[in-house]
């Protein structure tokens, strides 16, 4: 089952710990290998947004962004209420399974997708 | 990608993924079973129209839940998880079915071109190579998915416009009103068979690229792939006896390879080659991407073994997905070159797809009660009752398929009640199996 040790705080503070928990996994790295992405948070009930910027095999920089460029190159959005995506980000919610659930959206590639699950499946199952 | 390329590609993944070799099998079904074009061209027009008013519920619940996969998710969401389990794993025996009769047509058509080669081997080799191509997790690149969809579009709209140009005989001579009448009665199987001709527009709906595509891009791209599969095909089967002997094309299995034959030479045998090899790279590959992604998914949900959902250390491309299901797919293959059951498989697909566009219908309907409140960036403009008649016809007109090649006996009926048997089969298992897991990991957490 996944980890139902996360922290519940904030989304905020969630991403930094996965920022952590990813950088700090091997596996994680070798599988973005190659995968230079820019991750857009859209916590479409808030209108909070964050952008998880991934590059040369780590997860660089978390950031709180007013706003972002839905056109921009290389970007994956993800978008669900605020709850549910620190939900996901804290490993309790499968995103597979949220994706599946319609709690959440993905708008990217089927590969960048197949990405992000694979992702989630290392560092709260396998890693 | 512009605004203006977006709605292109998402046309070209409706159009891309119906339009796929094993649709000229069907085209040569039709003609089993109608001799009158004029018949012919309505049953497919009619499917085009049961089409387009499916593929506008279906653009209303993709707006509920943008880029979600479908037929688990809109139909979950509307009938809870057994029921859509039932109808995922027919959707699943449904991708496996035509990867095998897909994978056979093209063989057929590569024999064509190169005799010596056997159609066997020839399948074999396609689906190792999708099977490798999806295990390193390569994808195709959106322009070139676009690039090949739309010249398969204008080669097929420009040859069957081309063999109205140099018809040997005037079009009035085939197309005679009087002895159509007479096949009027067949018109109701003949239509649940063509919408075997559209299947695969829906999946234009998972892949918006941004959210504000489900608002207008998405929902009109879906009746857009309509119109214009109903433009192609039906500009094709008016073509085809033109310069092809109608009985000749209910006896071939690739009727396209004799059409482009008969207008183009022994260099038509490659034009064939060429379209065929484009509908393989659009159908085939993302067929087994997406069934890999959905094995992946029920995997991750606990309804299947946890091997089932492995992902590549490198790639993260779902390899327990798509070895399982291109290891069936294969098997599929085999057992549809040994036993020509093309026609037999490819009438169990239209009825399976038919019972999931009805469900597809009535998820639409359901949820607007069920959840009034929720997002709906787009509504679809059928009248209720219409959506209704619709949902509710369309099973009867899948039933109707199975019976419709008289020649076929009850083949087809066998076949469809071991996939319902397996689907059913399936579903407890998987429940059970979720059930046993769950129950272990409550005993292991007890003090």
């Amino acid at each position: 089952m996944w980890n139902t040790n996360a922290t519940t705080t904030g989304l905020s503070e969630v991403l930094q710990d996965f920022q952590a928990r990813f950088n700090d996994n091997p596996r994680a790295k070798k599988l973005v290998t190659g995968w230079d992405r820019s991750v857009l948070l859209d916590a479409s009930n808030t209108g909070n947004k964050f952008v998880l910027a991934v590059q040369d095999h780590a997860l660089r920089e978390v950031r709180k962004v007013a706003d972002f460029d839905e056109d921009a190159e290389n970007l994956v959005h993800l978008q669900g209420d605020e709850s549910v995506l620190t939900e996901i980000f804290s490993g309790r919610y499968n995103p597979a399974t949220a994706l599946v659930d319609g709690a959440i959206s993905i708008f990217s590639s089927d590969r960048d997708k197949v990405k992000l699950e694979a992702l989630a499946m290392i560092l709260w199952r396998l890693g | 990608m512009k605004a203006r390329t977006e709605f292109l590609f998402y046309v070209s993944v409706g159009v891309g993924m119906a339009l796929a070799t094993s649709s000229f099998t069907v085209v040569s079904g039709l003609f089993q079973i109608l001799t009158s074009p004029w018949v012919l061209q309505l049953a497919v027009l009619l499917a085009g129209v049961f089409c387009a008013v499916i593929a506008l519920s279906i653009a209303e619940l993709a707006s509920m839940f943008p880029s979600a996969p479908g037929v688990r998710t809109y139909l979950k969401a509307a009938f809870g998880p057994r029921f859509s389990l039932v109808l995922v794993y027919l959707y699943l025996i449904f991708t496996v079915l035509m990867a095998g009769v897909e994978g056979y047509m093209f063989a057929l058509v590569f024999k064509a071109a190169f005799p010596s080669v056997p159609p066997t081997l020839t399948a074999l080799v396609l689906m190792g190579g999708v099977i490798a191509i999806n295990g390193v997790g390569l994808e195709l690149p959106r322009d070139l998915q676009m690039a090949t969809t739309y010249a398969s579009v204008l080669l097929l709209l420009g040859a069957s416009a081309y063999g109205f140009i140099v018809a040997p005989a005037p079009l009035g001579t085939v197309v005679t009103l009087s002895e159509g009448v007479s096949q009027l009665p067949q018109l109701p199987a003949a239509v649940g068979m063509a919408i075997f001709l559209y299947m695969g527009f829906e999946w234009a709906a998972p892949v918006g690229i941004k959210p504000k595509a489900y608002e207008r891009k998405i929902p009109i791209s879906l009746p857009v792939c309509v119109a214009v599969l109903s433009a192609i095909y039906i500009l094709f089967v008016l073509a085809l006896p033109l310069h092809v002997d109608r009985a000749t094309v209910a006896g071939s299995s690739v009727p396209h390879v004799l059409y482009f034959e008969a207008m183009f030479g022994r260099a038509g045998t490659y034009v064939a080659l060429v379209l065929s090899f484009g509908a393989v790279v659009s159908t085939f590959n993302a067929g087994i991407m997406g069934g890999s992604r959905l094995v992946f998914m029920l995997a991750r949900e606990g309804l299947l073994p946890a091997w089932c959902g492995a992902t590549s250390a490198k790639t993260g491309a779902p390899i327990g997905g798509v070895l399982s299901l291109g290891g069936v797919a294969c098997v599929s293959a085999l057992v549809v070159s040994h036993y020509e059951l093309q026609l037999v498989l490819a009438l169990i697909s239209a009825t399976i797809m038919c019972v999931i566009y009805a469900a597809f219908m009535a998820a639409a309907l359901s949820l607007r009660k069920s959840r009034p409140q929720a997002r709906r960036s787009y509504r679809t403009p059928v009248f209720p009752w219409l959506q209704w008649a619709v949902a509710l016809v369309l099973p009867c007109l899948g039933l109707g398929t199975l019976f419709s090649v008289p020649e076929q006996g009850l083949r087809p009926v066998f076949w469809m009640l071991g996939c319902l048997v397996t689907a059913l089969v399936s579903t407890e298992w998987s429940l059970r199996f979720v059930a046993v897991k769950e129950q272990r990991g409550s005993s292991a957490l007890a003090p």
